[in-house]
């Protein structure tokens, strides 16, 4: 039994991603990976502040039994630390004082950097999280578009939406790579792009046998027509937020590098100060060395999700 | 197929009337400088929305119909009004019309139960049998929309503080109708 078989059979995971993992992190890494992929991941919140105010809240829930810890990145965002009931299912949570989203996840809307003067477009915007948070960032005022395709997902946004008490958001429902053809030109681009959820294993244990590499490919495509589509309505200056939760190059650094080959948009830094550069040689390939201006997430170094992020401007 | 327009002399009338028994002006504070836009399907949904989404609504309607827009009202069927929790919560910021109740009843009510003298803490004013009214939590957060089934006499004077046990409300045949409730994300919203 060589080194993949024994952590693939350790671990449980296909042959295919222990032999990407050992090419891309080293043997070292890719056990210290495999091994943050078995731990549990802490559950967090991001409080609405255009609802209530967040220390109010923490209070009033540490009244209940929840504790908290804070996310370094976000001041309304918060770990959960110890949970009596579940956080989905409290009277505060109805009042849509909060919504249960995932610390990485908080990230991009940070990087977007939304105003309340911008248009925004956020493509897969269901289940909401980052939409809400861009809302609540612009107190509730502006203009938000919000595009899904998926008949179930969309009504789970609108319920979000509505729970929060979000009042600046069009929602439409449709395939968000035909909203070039509406001929609105905007700001700024939220594209959290769908993906193989290669990152979210420490949440779901099924994602290391439900994907196979061949959906990798599927959707590296679909993710480059929705990136060609979003550089496509954005106004000259404006700014693209790529988003996944997939440590997979080929949905992230791939996809960039060939949207930089046509020479209409540039990477700018992110600001964010945690997260692993983009890398720029993976699989004998070498692409733009600007990736490393890209953010990494790994659940073995900074104890989130996997997750890309990189933001592009318009030129 | 749903298609969007603004909204029509007779609906608005039906909208006024709802928000009114309310309280009035409270439909005219909320309104100025915004849009109502009706989505017409099997149903009329109502959709309040500010001037900067209705020109992007207005640029983008020959291209789509969008599948939900700014602030939604509520819906109207046959005529009659079905109230949102949206616009129950900006009708709890300016009515009195409500009737607020202790924890045990908070809990009651957004699991979708009725209302009795045992879960009210405070009947800021008279009610008449079938009366329609915001229910609320002693930190006057909206749960949802109850219907008395008798008529409720107004039973803590503003002085009384909202903990004190209160003669007239458990001496008081009290059932209050759940009609919808915050409850409902949870149930149905997801």
């Amino acid at each position: 039994m060589d080194q993949i078989d024994k952590l693939a059979s350790k671990y449980r995971y296909p042959r295919y991603m222990i032999e990407r993992y050992l090419k891309l992190f080293g043997l070292n890494e890719t056990k210290e990976l495999l091994e943050a992929n078995t731990k549990k991941i802490k559950k967090s919140i991001r409080i609405i502040s255009i609802k209530i105010d967040p220390q109010v809240l923490i209070s009033r829930m540490e009244k209940k039994g929840f504790r908290f810890s804070p996310i370094s990145w976000e001041p309304q965002g918060f770990y959960i630390e110890k949970e009596p009931y579940s956080i989905g299912a409290t009277s505060e949570y109805l009042q849509g004082f909060y919504f249960v989203q995932r610390a990485a996840s908080m990230l991009p809307a940070i990087v977007l950097k939304p105003n309340k003067n911008d248009l925004i477009l956020d493509m897969c915007a269901s289940p909401g999280g980052k939409l809400i948070q861009i809302a609540d960032m612009i107190n509730n005022e502006g203009c938000i578009i919000g595009l899904d395709l998926n008949r179930e997902r969309i009504k789970s946004l609108r319920s979000n939406i509505s729970r929060c008490g979000i009042k600046n958001t069009l929602i439409y429902r449709m395939d968000a790579a035909e909203f070039p053809k509406s001929g609105i030109k905007v700001d700024k681009i939220l594209l959290d792009a769908p993906c193989t959820g290669e990152g979210i294993i420490p949440f779901d244990e099924s994602r290391k046998t439900s994907r196979m590499y061949d959906d990798i490919l599927l959707c590296s495509q679909i993710q480059l027509k929705l990136i060609k589509a979003a550089i496509k309505c954005l106004k000259k200056g404006g700014t693209i937020v790529y988003s996944t939760c997939s440590i997979a190059p080929e949905e992230n650094e791939l996809v960039i590098n060939t949207v930089l080959k046509e020479n209409t948009v540039e990477i700018i830094d992110t600001g964010l100060s945690i997260g692993q550069p983009g890398l720029t040689e993976f699989f004998n390939k070498k692409v733009n060395n600007k990736l490393k201006k890209a953010r990494r997430f790994y659940p073995h170094k900074t104890n989130t999700q996997g997750f890309f992020i990189c933001k592009l401007k318009k030129l | 197929m749903i298609t969007f327009r603004n909204i029509d002399a007779s609906e608005f009338r039906i909208l006024r009337n709802h928000f009114d028994y309310f309280g009035k002006q409270i439909l005219d504070r909320i309104s100025k400088n915004k849009h109502f836009v009706v989505g017409h399907g099997k149903r009329k949904e109502i959709f309040l929305i500010s001037k900067c989404l209705y020109e992007i609504y207005t640029k983008l309607k020959k291209f789509r119909s969008p599948y939900y827009l700014g602030l939604f009202l509520g819906t109207i069927v046959k005529n009659k009004f079905i109230y949102s929790l949206n616009s129950l919560q900006i009708l709890n910021k300016y009515s009195n019309k409500k009737i607020i109740t202790n924890y045990r009843g908070e809990i009651q009510f957004i699991y979708g139960n009725d209302l009795y003298s045992k879960h009210i803490l405070k009947i800021p004013i008279n009610f008449k049998k079938y009366d329609k009214i915001l229910v609320v939590n002693s930190r006057n957060e909206l749960l949802g929309l109850g219907m008395t089934l008798y008529p409720i006499l107004k039973s803590i004077s503003q002085d009384d503080t909202m903990t004190k046990k209160n003669d007239k409300i458990t001496k008081q045949n009290i059932k209050i109708k759940n009609l919808i409730d915050i409850g409902w994300y949870l149930r149905k919203g997801k």
